[in-house]
């Protein structure tokens, strides 16, 4: 990808608003990864632990498999108001990472509440990485 | 032409009257990040069921919002909260409540005044603000006590 083009999703999804668009997992993950810095490579294995792992920040949403279940290609459900989440892995669910501000907004939150803290560029880039694994 | 619009604004004024029985819809025009937005954790709570001073409320402690943090870019936040505004319940008792919950309104308690509050508590339902579990409609702003899910109809008078 062209270092623009980069810069463009990195953009995109640090100031866009909710704007539908139609970008690719693989371009929003190799933005994070290119904000990561040089030499960065992302791990599904890594995306794996920090996704399973039970911080136990929050008493309601200990993990993020606390809503979005452990069978990835299976729909979720959310802890508190048992509304459907739809699938979060790529192979299932199309729509998964295809709108990079999307993707931001709810790394934000989900990040804040699960983890304590804002998840890193790097941390970004392994999340997807694994759930677009099989895909 | 004149009778049209005049028969239009009577039309529109009816069907945006509050939440007489059953007769809740989700009005026209909302903005599309309204819809993205605030039904991506719950349904779309209809915003005629909530007086304009608890949309504020709601609106404006989205970072910790029962519970979750729904933060927003304060443009989308500014446009929802003008929709919600425009199409709240007329202020008076029936559809106040300052903690910003429907369910803590007293229309929400009439309606469902049968129910004991232990069905909200129980495995399947968890919530009153749950409203899905028991309106088969309620993700298209559908509340008719002639369309409840089984669950609901346990507790039909
Ligand atoms: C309290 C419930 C909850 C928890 C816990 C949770 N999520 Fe989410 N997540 C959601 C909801 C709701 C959505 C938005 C609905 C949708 O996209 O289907 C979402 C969407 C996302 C998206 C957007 C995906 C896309 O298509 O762009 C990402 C990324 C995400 N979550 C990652 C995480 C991570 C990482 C964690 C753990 C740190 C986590 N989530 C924990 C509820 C949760
Ligand atoms: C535990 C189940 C349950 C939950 C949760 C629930 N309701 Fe209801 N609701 C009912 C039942 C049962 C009735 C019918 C009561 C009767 O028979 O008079 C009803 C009636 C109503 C009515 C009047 C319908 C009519 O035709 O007169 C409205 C409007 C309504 N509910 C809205 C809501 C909203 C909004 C929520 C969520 C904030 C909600 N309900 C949550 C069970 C539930
Ligand atoms: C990140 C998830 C999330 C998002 C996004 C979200 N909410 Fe909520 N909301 C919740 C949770 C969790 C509750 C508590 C549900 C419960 O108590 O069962 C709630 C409850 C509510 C209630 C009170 C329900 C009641 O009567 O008890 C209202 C009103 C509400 N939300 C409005 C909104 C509006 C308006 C938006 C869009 C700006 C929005 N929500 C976006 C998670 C969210």
């Amino acid at each position: 990808m062209k270092p623009a083009a980069i810069v463009a999703l990195i953009a995109a999804a640090l100031f866009g608003a909710t704007t539908a668009s139609a970008e690719a997992p693989q371009d929003i993950q190799a933005a994070y990864a290119a904000q990561a810095g040089a030499g960065f490579t992302a791990s599904a294995q890594r995306g794996r632990t920090l996704f399973t792992t039970r911080h136990g920040v929050s008493a309601d949403f200990p993990a993020c498999t606390q809503c979005h279940g452990t069978d990835l290609a299976a729909a979720g459900k959310h802890a508190i108001t048992s509304k459907q989440i739809e699938p979060m892995a790529v192979r299932a669910n199309p729509q998964r990472f295809t709108d990079a501000a999307k993707t931001e907004k709810w790394f934000r939150r989900n990040c804040r509440e699960v983890v304590g803290r804002e998840c890193s560029a790097a941390e970004k880039a392994d999340v997807i990485a694994f759930l677009r694994a099989g895909s | 032409m004149k009778t049209t619009l005049l028969f239009g604004a009577l039309l529109a004024a009816t069907l945006a009257a509050p939440a007489q029985a059953g007769s809740v819809t989700l009005p026209s025009g909302a903005p599309p990040v309204w819809k993205s937005e605030c039904s991506s954790c719950h349904v779309a709570y209809p915003p005629q069921l909530l007086a304009k001073q608890g949309w504020q409320n709601v609106m404006n402690g989205l970072q910790k919002h029962f519970g979750s943090d729904a933060s927003l870019a304060p443009a989308d936040a500014k446009t929802i909260l003008a929709f919600l505004e425009r199409n709240a319940a007329p202020d008076g008792d029936r559809f106040d409540a300052a903690s910003g919950r429907i369910t803590d309104t007293r229309w929400y308690g009439r309606k469902h005044h049968e129910i004991p509050s232990s069905a909200f508590r129980s495995a399947d339902v968890k919530s009153a603000a749950n409203c899905q579990a028991c309106h088969e409609g309620a993700d298209k702003g559908r509340f008719s006590e002639h369309a409840l899910t089984a669950v609901g109809r346990r507790f039909e008078d």
